[in-house]
């Protein structure tokens, strides 16, 4: 046979047709540029529809959901609205946007797979473990692995609160547990039944996963299996109820979602088909019966007994369809033309006064085509039924996923919504959003750091030589001042993660920008200077600078052909022992992602990774001596990056990614798994490494992200919010972050080419801004204050 | 003049078109990947004065293709070929793709099949290039031990 790369590429030639281009150019036209007035004349009259968009959230016919003025809210501007995307903002779906201000400081993780609320609390399943929130004071609490809950990275699930206030929980993988009010614990029996023996393994598919749950009024827990089987738990007594192929009648997907009505009957979502069980017999809803086509994942029982089940968009295979209500006798179809936001829907749920919610997530209609959401169309829709009418309101800036992870009403009113932000909760006089905790995990035991076989001691047995003096700003300069704008600057372009190295001796930053020229920048008076120093380092956008402070110099850390920089003979050279770097590289397949400065051994530390087999290898780098040492390999098989060293705590800082839109950094199965970019501390004495849990994923494209290792921890520009966080050794937790609300609004700070500590002033400098897709870099300086937060701008950009 | 706008799309679809066509389908399968580049071809032509000026476009445009074929909350068939369709290749190659993840298995084809760099693959899939690496890694393993295949195969 060929081998597999041909077999690939054969394969997908043969089966992946081509899309011709007239086509395209039958079916849709090349849209023109609307003249500037038009746009004003638009925007005049999208504030008009702005103002009574408001009046949906205020004048709804139930006064105890949306009963006051909304002051906390703020309302975006839509002046930018050209009148060529009007459906972007349909006449009964103003924008409103989520207040910076009003999200909780603490990193999110947004794959919430479920929320539920019940007893006053807010349940949500994150791939944290479940987070319950008071909802009077909103106190979190976060239960994981240690709390008893089956916690499985990548796995998704659901929760249920009981009318009696029991709250259960499931994973996709067959885990399920029950909340006793202080622990979680499985039920008992439940791992003696066939059904789950033997039980799926972590990491590997599961054949027959748990798709859905619903507990009865009467307290009946049911789970759907994959495999066409219900699972009842009737206090203490298990029934397996059998769901054959006649009963269920050939449902390509059973069980995506079930409901039990106040007779008990349970009702089951599948695709195609609505099934309701009544503890004997099965009837089906079909097309047939007025039922929408469609793939049916979500189905809600109201108060008043009506039965309301939405669609998966349908997109490949037609229009979406909207939702749908059954009152016991006839189906009701709503969709776009009855006054829902849009027949897409991502999530449906039904308040306790019967108010019916339907979410529109990640990038509604027209999002597409508004020129506010060019990079990353981020806007979501909020359908409300008041038992008569539809009205809609669209909300900004809720990233992808809004509603993905469903909805919950609680008992005021207020709708919860997933969403890659953390749970945004609307009632009307409010938006507010509640926000994982990041940070060290329960569970998380530092007796559970695993220590590799071999290790070299070169880390403890090496001491650092006494370092030069550091350097002062002259008396009389004003480090805040800012630099002379008509100065030579470096490339403004993206330059890399690490592409800066302070350098302690000279008290100047060392910055190797875009076009590989060395540059410094004087902290002191915030001027660059161009040093056209002799030789260079090699050109590697993403270089990994390291001051090397026993030794005054600055290492350049590449996998193949590593460079130091003599600040004083200003001088770059290659360094001679690469092919000892990082010592058993057959096949040269290495990479370096991260380096930082070891100042109890004087060595430079970097992270080499080999590429395909997943191998982490830790090296050190002896300027003196020019020589690299293989420390050892890592445990563990999870991306992660080296990004800093504690002097505080002795450990090496290493930060797993993840890429904020859902995509996974390891072995996801899913949409929106990516778990396994683990947070770790590595002790660099031992090679002893402790996962602290998937809570502090860091936010963010990689490509975005700026750090600064040469700090006395580690600090990440995150997404999407902008922060720059930093990480707490002592909790292992990376809540604390700087918001920079006085950063200018209309600069771009995704990220920067360089982040760099700055001992003498006590900041952190950040070169560069830069801005994800198109946008080019910002020429210009920044700095953090460590210990106020406040952002002072050092060099603005240079004057057009 | 029209003419000639479309003679700029139609140049545009001959250079890009088969990079996001084997993007889109390596991630949602033939139907849905084919469907989706139409999609977001027809959201280049409609936008043409954005989209024209674009250094990389495929990436720009893969997640159009994306929003336009929206990820679903639940599972769903269809993420590689239909068996019969295909030719001859080794009998478990389908299903092993299928079994997969969407990322690992874009990392595969893109990289491994087709010869993209990974930080064209990254670009696409909108992740780092080391995460493209550890798919790449994760996904030729399970492949390889799905067919059987040592890695010199």
């Amino acid at each position: 046979m060929p081998d597999l790369s041909t077999s690939i590429r054969e394969y997908y030639d043969a089966v992946a047709e081509p899309v011709d281009v007239s086509e395209i150019l039958k079916r849709s036209g090349h849209r023109r540029v609307v003249p500037n007035w038009a746009v004003a004349v638009a925007a005049g009259l999208a504030v008009f529809v702005l103002i009574g968009g408001f009046v949906w959230l205020i004048s709804g016919t139930d006064s105890e959901v949306i009963d006051e003025p909304m002051p906390t809210v703020v309302a975006t501007t839509t002046a930018n609205i050209p009148d060529e995307t009007p459906v972007s903002v349909p006449d009964t779906a103003p924008l409103i946007k989520v207040d910076p201000a009003l999200v909780a400081s603490s990193l999110p993780v947004d794959a919430t797979k479920a929320v539920a609320v019940g007893d006053g609390s807010l349940w949500a399943w994150t791939d944290l473990g479940i987070v319950r929130w008071n909802l009077e004071d909103r106190n979190a609490e976060l239960f994981g692995s240690a709390d008893g809950l089956p916690v499985t990275d990548g796995a998704s699930g659901g929760i249920v609160v009981a009318p009696d206030g029991t709250v259960w929980a499931f994973t996709s993988n067959q885990g399920l547990a029950r909340f006793d009010g202080t622990r979680w614990s499985e039920p008992a029996g439940y791992d003696q039944l066939d059904i789950v023996n033997p039980r799926c393994v972590d990491g590997e598919e599961c054949l027959n996963s748990i798709t859905a749950m619903a507990v009865g009024p009467d307290g009946v827990l049911s789970l759907a299996f994959r495999e066409e089987t219900l699972l009842q738990l009737d206090g203490t007594e298990w029934n397996v109820v059998p769901v054959t192929s006649a009963e269920v009648d050939g449902a390509s997907v059973w069980a995506t979602d079930m409901a039990v009505a106040a007779d008990g009957t349970l009702w089951v979502a599948s695709w195609e088909e609505l099934l309701a069980y009544d503890g004997d017999e099965w009837d089906r809803f079909t097309a047939a019966d007025g039922l929408p086509s469609g793939k049916i994942d979500s189905v809600a029982v109201a108060p008043n007994g009506d039965i309301w089940i939405k669609t998966i968009d349908p997109f490949e295979e037609g229009a979406a369809v909207g939702v749908a209500r059954f009152d016991g006798d006839l189906w009701t179809v709503f969709d776009e033309n009855d006054g829902l936001y849009e027949s897409a829907t991502a999530a449906l749920t039904v308040g306790p006064d019967g108010t019916v919610w339907v979410v529109h997530g990640g990038a509604v209609r027209g999002a597409l085509d508004d020129p506010r959401y060019d990079e990353e169309p981020a806007v979501g829709a909020v359908s409300r039924f008041d038992g008569t009418t539809w009205s809609s309101i669209t909300i900004a800036d809720v990233g992808w996923g809004f509603g993905w992870g469903g909805a919950a009403v609680d008992d005021t009113g207020t709708l919860w919504i997933t969403s890659r932000l953390g749970i945004v909760g609307l009632n009307g006089s409010e938006a507010t959003v509640l926000r994982v905790p990041g940070g060290i995990r329960p569970g998380v035991d530092p007796s559970n750091a695993v220590a590799p076989d071999v290790w070299d001691p070169i880390l403890s047995t090496t001491a650092a030589k006494a370092a030069p003096a550091a350097a002062t700003c002259p008396e009389g300069s004003d480090p805040d001042n800012p630099g002379i704008v008509d100065q030579a600057r470096p490339n403004p372009g993206y330059a890399g993660n690490q592409a800066a190295a302070f350098d302690r001796h000279t008290g100047r930053i060392v910055y190797v920008d875009a076009a590989n020229e060395t540059w410094t920048f004087d902290v002191c008076t915030n001027t660059w200077e161009q040093m056209n120093p002799i030789g260079t380092p090699e050109r590697y956008p993403g270089g990994l600078l390291v001051y090397d402070a026993d030794s005054d110099r600055v290492i350049s850390v590449r996998a193949s052909s590593s460079s130091v920089y003599d600040p004083n003979a200003n001088t770059w050279t290659r360094i001679s022992d690469r092919e000892a770097m990082p010592g058993d590289h057959p096949t040269g397949s290495w990479m370096v992602s991260g380096a930082v400065y070891d100042p109890v051994s004087g060595l430079v530390l970097a992270q080499h990774d080999q590429l395909g087999i997943q191998l982490t290898v830790l090296s050190a780098y002896d300027v003196d001596t020019d020589r690299w040492t293989r420390v050892g390999a890592l445990d563990g098989q999870a991306w992660r990056n080296l990004i800093g060293y504690s002097s505080l705590a002795d450990q090496l800082i290493f930060a797993g990614y993840g890429d904020g839109r859902g995509s996974g950094t390891g072995d996801d199965t899913g949409d929106r798994n990516y778990t396994d970019g683990l947070p770790h501390v590595v002790d660099p004495r031992t090679g002893s490494t402790l996962a602290t849990g998937p809570g502090a994923v860091i936010i963010g494209a990689y490509s975005i992200i700026s750090y600064a290792a040469d700090t006395d921890t580690a600090y990440v520009q995150t997404q999407p919010n902008e922060e720059i966080c930093w990480f707490d050794p002592e909790t292992l937790t990376w809540d604390n972050c700087f918001e920079g609300s006085d950063y200018p609004a209309d600069v771009a700070r995704q990220g920067f080419s360089a982040m760099v500590g700055d001992p003498i002033n006590n900041r952190l400098v950040l070169i560069n801004p830069h801005s994800f897709g198109q946008s080019p870099a910002v020429s210009a300086v920044w700095a953090v204050d460590f210990d106020t937060g406040q952002w002072t701008q050092l060099l603005a950009p240079p004057t057009p | 003049m029209v003419g000639s706008v479309e003679d700029e799309f139609t140049d545009f679809v001959k250079l890009y078109e088969p990079r996001l066509r084997i993007a889109l389908m390596s991630a949602y399968g033939p139907e849905r990947g084919r469907d989706a580049t139409a999609e977001a071809l027809a959201y280049g032509w409609e936008h043409w004065d954005r989209v024209s000026g674009m250094d990389e476009p495929v990436g720009y445009l893969y997640r159009v293709g994306q929003s336009k074929s929206r990820p679903r909350l639940r599972p769903r068939p269809d993420p590689v070929p239909a068996s019969g369709t295909e030719p001859w290749v080794e009998p478990g190659l389908p299903a092993a793709l299928g079994r997969l993840s969407r990322k690992q298995r874009m990392a595969v084809v893109l990289v491994d099949g087709y010869g993209w760099t990974h930080g064209e693959a990254a670009e696409v899939m909108s992740v780092s290039e080391a995460t493209v690496r550890t798919h790449l890694g994760r996904g030729l393993r399970k492949l390889r031990a799905a067919l059987g295949v040592t890695a010199d195969a």
